[in-house]
């Protein structure tokens, strides 16, 4: 019937389109209760909406984590939310060293979902409102 | 507010339901449906309501108000299940709060209509012209539920503002 | 292929989602989330109807819900456009985005049947039918698996 055969082609082709959205972005494939500490260079700087999106550059040295070795995908908030928060466009540029806390993808590849970095200072650029029990300072 | 919602996540129950990584996009979806049922259903009745569809009449409106109903009861729970997942998205933020406000607007209204104007509704003549009372209740929860929507989408970037 | 990339590269998409005001990209898409409450809103009354919800409706009454679902799908078309351009070579190698379009085309398709069939004046056989209550309850899941795979995309967005 040709109703329902273009009802199960919507649906078939849906669900094997679901099964690749494994992919990343949903912010629940992240561990959001575990704090982790980077420190790389900007390979690739997005300041644009929906989500600003940067990734960093580990190099294997003296200090570093063997397994955070390689390219880290970095996923903030939006434009609005983060210029709310003291970034700018002009905050990290590619090449720039950067430092941030971050919480890492539950499937252990390299996607971060940015909570702050820290400045040279010492200060901290959050992405958003959410704070942690111990914020010292913004 | 703020330190209620680090208490909230850290529960058992916010983990486990967060854990759970399909959960959120899930529940995303079925807001996304629970609102077009409710808008869809509450915002026939409004337009009856601010005269429209003139010739239908309004016990014949009333009888999908199940569906409206059952869409916002699908939207009430996920939205549930997301403040109990992440409670700092929205607790903090003026614009979920506006948004909570609206809902609270829009369901007094309805009770108020419920219990005052459905009865003279249901006694009118389907071809006459609605009465100002009965307008104005529409367009309250017309407004209201639009409100909301436009609250709720714009918290990624309304949202968490100082 | 880089007919897309340019314009996903383009200038507007990088003032567009660059932009730092409300009114570009988060008024854009708050605008496409009211084009589906309208669109799908008034799809769910009328083929609620179709399927023998509120009964007493009368069924030429609802032609002026068509008008709501057109208004809603021009706003969404437009909005649409807008934000496709924006991810224009992400999107158009994305099966999850075939599938959405594929998707809202059918159901349109089938509330524009439902329409002639059973809810215009000069309809051949007035009424409901069961033919026109089963395109009734296809569009209305077709909407939902419009809904869920344009909630879907935004996760697989680069």
């Amino acid at each position: 019937m040709r109703i329902r055969t273009r009802v199960s082609l919507a649906i078939a082709g849906f669900a094997l389109a679901s099964a690749s959205v494994a992919a990343h972005h949903s912010f629940a494939m992240f561990e959001m209760d575990k704090d982790v500490d980077y420190r790389g260079v900007v390979s690739e700087w997005k300041w644009q909406n929906p989500h600003v999106h940067f990734t960093v550059d580990i190099k294997p040295g003296s200090g570093v984590d063997p397994k955070q070795v390689g390219r880290w995908d970095v996923e903030g908030g939006s434009i609005n939310i983060m210029t709310r928060q003291g970034w700018t466009r002009a905050s990290y540029k590619i090449g720039d060293p950067i430092r941030l806390v971050g919480h890492p993808m539950k499937d252990g590849s390299k996607g971060i979902s940015l909570f702050y970095a820290i400045r040279p200072d010492g200060t901290r650029l959050y992405h958003d409102i959410a704070r942690p029990k111990d914020d010292v300072s913004k | 507010m703020h330190d209620f919602a680090l208490w909230v996540e850290s529960t058992r129950i916010s983990k486990a339901l967060f854990d759970i990584t399909w959960l959120w996009p899930l529940c995303e979806s079925l807001h996304f449906v629970g609102l077009c049922m409710l808008i869809g259903g509450a915002g026939f009745l409004d337009l009856r309501l601010l005269g429209l569809f003139r010739g239908v009449p309004f016990r014949d409106v009333k009888a999908l108000m199940p569906w409206a109903i059952g869409g916002f009861i699908v939207n009430a729970t996920t939205g549930t299940l997301f403040l109990i997942m992440q409670p700092h998205l929205y607790l903090t933020s003026g614009i979920w709060w506006s948004k909570f406000t609206f809902i609270v607007v829009a369901g007094l209204n309805a009770a108020f209509f419920e219990t005052r104007l459905a009865k003279p509704a249901l006694a009118l003549d389907p071809n006459a012209d609605m009465p100002r009372g009965l307008k104005i209740a529409g367009a309250v929860s017309l407004f209201s539920w639009f409100a909301v929507l436009y609250c709720g989408r714009m918290l990624p970037y309304l949202g968490t503002g100082n | 292929m880089s007919f897309f990339r340019s314009l996903q590269d383009s200038a507007f998409t990088d003032w567009f989602l660059g932009s730092e005001s409300i009114w570009t990209y988060p008024t854009v898409l708050t605008l496409h989330t009211i084009g589906m409450a309208i669109l799908v809103g008034a799809s769910f009354v009328v083929h609620l109807r179709i399927l023998k919800v509120a009964n007493g409706i009368p069924l030429q009454r609802l032609q002026q819900l068509y008008r709501f679902i057109w208004i809603g799908f021009i706003i969404n078309l437009a909005t649409g456009l807008v934000l496709f351009v924006t991810q224009a070579a992400d999107r158009v190698v994305d099966p999850v985005f075939y599938v959405k379009i594929g998707s809202i085309a059918v159901a349109l398709w089938f509330g524009v049947l439902v329409k002639r069939r059973a809810i215009d004046p000069g309809a051949a056989s007035p009424g409901v039918t069961r033919q026109s209550r089963s395109l009734a309850a296809a569009s209305l899941g077709l909407w939902i698996i419009a809904i869920v795979a344009g909630r879907l995309m935004a996760y697989l967005t680069s």
